[in-house]
């Protein structure tokens, strides 16, 4: 969820027309407001009642990271906890939307350009580095922690 | 023959013991109770130990009996010998599930430790299946409400799993003539499962990487490996009594995998409308979807515990 606040931090600056939602699974409201205190996530928590908004989305998998664009068309859907390659997808797809172009058009983080060189990226308090000769090998840091 | 007659003898003598310990049970004293408690304890050690020791699968069933009837307070806990108890638990609770009739023995051992790796979590309309580990029932307790029903199960066997096995082979045990095996091999472990000639699961053994930490799952550096087993009732049946029915191949094909793990439910696809459904703030106030219009809108759909 950090790398959500990250980004999401990041996007907004200069752009109001951009919002994040967790949509959480669990309808206890104290549950959620107690688990956001202690984590300090800057994402909106919000609730569903009986699965509504999972149901409506097909989500069977958690988690799923749906963008919807200014058209309130579908313009991203991935599943599975975050590594590497989905931050990057989302990231991209975020980007691409909010610039009104599709993902594919945007080559500066779309996956194709993803491997061609080593980079890392300083965000707040992140640190991401990339190695091309290993897909799998990226790193993480957040708070001074490698994940 | 003879070591047989023995570990009989001796796990019939402790279903006595424990029996006549639960009738003289009558004075609520903590010091019995204590006292009953160390019984337990030895019993259990014993009991474990006599698992342990045979590798005829109708007494380990019949020692399995006698232990879940055993009234030991930490009959969850690992005794030290990487026994893990707890999981006969799991099974019991993947066996409406899996449709598989009783499970007579489930028991695992371990190289190491277990993970579950999270992204093997799946969800249906009803019930939310945990991928089989040594967290399993954790991991189901700390779920528990967020999903309703908590179904921790068996790898290949996860209906509307998305996994699919690399290959798929069929092997022979020397010593089981009539039972038929197939070698499963996915991404991340293999697994041999041997099934009856009526198609019935009745053993299956699971083998895969485990890794120190969770942070090291992500990137598959596990160091340790995990070998788990699983019984099933059927095992006596196929093995013990007239052998003669259950000569037939078992499909060798993916499809007979297909059978057992029907599709996910659709995501939406990439340019459909999104919903017109409501979402909430912790205060109550439903926020509709499409007043979202025109702005960029990530959901994120979780879970957390």
């Amino acid at each position: 969820m950090y790398h959500l606040d990250d980004l999401w931090s990041e996007v907004r600056k200069d752009r109001d027309d951009v919002v994040f939602y967790a949509v959480n699974l669990q309808a206890e409201k104290s549950q959620i407001e107690k688990h956001w205190k202690k984590t300090k996530h800057q994402v909106i928590p919000v609730m569903q009642q009986d699965k509504q908004v999972s149901n409506a989305f097909g989500v069977s998998t958690y988690p799923t990271d749906y963008v919807i664009g200014p058209d309130g068309k579908v313009a991203y859907v991935g599943t599975g906890w975050n590594n590497f390659e989905k931050a990057m997808a989302l990231e991209s797809s975020i980007r691409a939307t909010m610039a009104g172009t599709s993902a594919k058009e945007d080559d500066r983080l779309s996956q194709p350009t993803l491997g061609a060189t080593r980079w890392s990226v300083w965000r707040s308090d992140c640190f991401i580095h990339f190695q091309p000769e290993n897909a799998q090998s990226c790193f993480i840091c957040h708070k001074g922690k490698w994940k | 023959m003879y070591k047989l007659v023995l570990l009989i003898a001796l796990v019939g003598t402790l279903l006595s013991q424990s029996f006549v310990n639960r009738q003289t049970q009558q004075k609520p004293d903590q010091r019995v109770h204590q006292q009953e408690q160390a019984d337990s304890r030895q019993r259990l050690a014993k009991l474990v130990a006599a698992w342990r020791m045979t590798d005829r699968l109708d007494v380990k069933a019949h020692v399995n009996q006698i232990i879940t009837q055993l009234d030991v307070p930490d009959r969850k806990q690992d005794d030290g010998k990487n026994l893990v108890l707890s999981h006969d638990l799991e099974l019991h609770l993947a066996r409406p599930l899996l449709g598989w009739g009783k499970l007579a023995v489930g028991s695992d051992s371990f190289v190491g430790k277990t993970k579950l790796i999270e992204n093997e979590m799946i969800a249906d309309g009803k019930s939310v299946y945990v991928l089989h580990s040594g967290k399993g029932e954790r991991v189901a307790r700390s779920f528990a409400g967020a999903f309703g029903e908590v179904l921790p199960i068996l790898a290949w066997s996860a209906p509307g799993l998305a996994i699919k096995p690399k290959t798929v082979e069929t092997l022979k045990d020397p010593e089981h003539p009539l039972l038929q095996g197939l070698r499963l091999t996915f991404h991340d472990r293999v697994e041999v499962l041997w099934s009856n000639t009526e198609g019935q699961p009745v053993k299956s053994t699971v083998k895969k990487r485990a890794s120190r930490s969770p942070k090291e799952t992500i990137h598959g550096l596990g160091e340790y490996v995990t070998e788990t087993t699983y019984t099933f009732e059927q095992f006596d049946t196929a093995t013990g009594g007239d052998l003669s029915p259950y000569q037939r191949d078992l499909p060798a094909d993916i499809g007979f995998y297909d059978r057992l793990s029907p599709p996910l439910p659709g995501l939406l696809e990439i340019g459909t409308d999104a919903p017109a459904v409501d979402i909430r703030d912790l205060s109550g106030v439903e926020i509709p979807l499409r007043s979202l219009l025109g702005k960029t809108v990530l959901l994120h759909f979780w879970f957390f515990g």
